[in-house]
C-alpha cells in the first residue's frame, strides 16, 4: 500500500464497510501515536453509522483542546490488502482544519503486523500473529 | 443540574449539555457532577453536529452529546498527542 506524505505526514486510503454498504476513505493518517482508529462522522454517515442512544463517549484530551467523540463496533476496515472484522472505531468530527478523513492508530496497524516504511514510501503486512 | 434531574426534564431526548464541574477518576472516568442543558436535538447525528459548532466557538467548555435514555453517562478520558503537521496544516489549522 502506497503511503502519500501531505505536510510531511503519511498518508493512505482505506474502505469501511458496515450493514452491507461500504465506502472508500480518503486521506487517513497513519498514527503511530494514537493508540485506537477514528474515523470522520460526516463521512461514515453516509454509510449508517450515526451516534446511538447507549453509545459509549469518549473524551480525548490533548495539546490544542479536546474532541469528544463515540465508539462503533464496524464489519470491516480494510488497508490495502489488510483488514480487520469486527473492528472497534471511534467516530469525530476530526475538525483539524485541514483535509483529513480518518486515523489509523496502533491497535489496526499492531493486529495487521504492519510495517512502515518511510524511505520507499510503503505500508506493508506482515503475516502471522504479532 | 444533576444528570437524574436532567433525565426528568427531558425524557427519551437528545441533548448537548456543558459540564460545568467534572472530574476525572483514577481509571479514567469522566464524570459530570454539574451539567446545563444547552440545546434540544431531533437526532444523534444533529446532536453531534451541534455539539462540534458549539465547541467551535467555545473551545475551552466541555460539551457533550447525550441521550436522556441512559441512567448514567459513560464517558472515557483518554490522552492524545494530537497531530503536527508541517507548514499548511498549522497555517490552516
Amino acid at each position: 500500500m502506497k503511503l502519500e506524505l501531505r505536510h510531511n505526514l503519511p498518508f493512505t486510503s482505506a474502505s469501511l464497510s458496515h450493514q452491507g454498504k461500504s465506502i472508500d476513505v480518503k486521506a487517513i493518517l497513519i498514527d503511530t501515536g494514537s493508540s485506537s482508529t477514528v474515523m470522520s462522522a460526516d463521512l461514515v454517515e453516509a454509510i449508517g453509522i450515526v451516534p446511538r442512544p447507549d453509545d459509549i463517549l469518549n473524551k480525548l484530551r490533548g495539546i490544542g483542546g479536546t474532541e469528544v467523540v463515540y465508539s462503533r463496533v464496524v464489519d470491516r476496515l480494510a488497508v490495502g490488502d489488510a483488514y480487520l472484522s469486527d473492528f472497534d472505531i471511534e467516530i469525530g468530527g476530526m475538525d483539524y482544519g485541514f483535509e483529513i478523513y480518518g486515523i489509523i492508530g496502533m491497535d489496526f496497524l499492531r493486529r495487521t503486523g504492519s510495517v512502515i516504511n518511510l524511505k520507499d514510501l510503503t505500508l506493508e503486512f506482515m503475516p502471522g500473529k504479532p | 443540574m444533576l444528570w437524574s434531574e436532567i433525565r426528568e426534564s427531558y425524557p427519551d431526548q437528545w441533548l448537548v449539555v456543558e459540564a460545568l464541574e467534572a472530574h476525572t477518576t483514577p481509571d479514567d472516568q469522566r464524570h459530570l457532577d454539574r451539567i446545563a442543558v444547552v440545546e434540544k436535538y431531533p437526532d444523534g447525528s444533529s446532536a453531534m453536529k451541534g455539539c462540534r459548532q458549539l465547541y467551535h466557538s467555545y473551545p475551552s467548555r466541555e460539551f457533550y452529546f447525550v441521550h436522556t435514555s441512559r441512567d448514567e453517562l459513560e464517558i472515557k478520558e483518554r490522552r492524545w498527542l494530537g497531530i503536527r503537521g508541517e507548514h499548511e496544516a498549522r497555517a490552516q489549522a
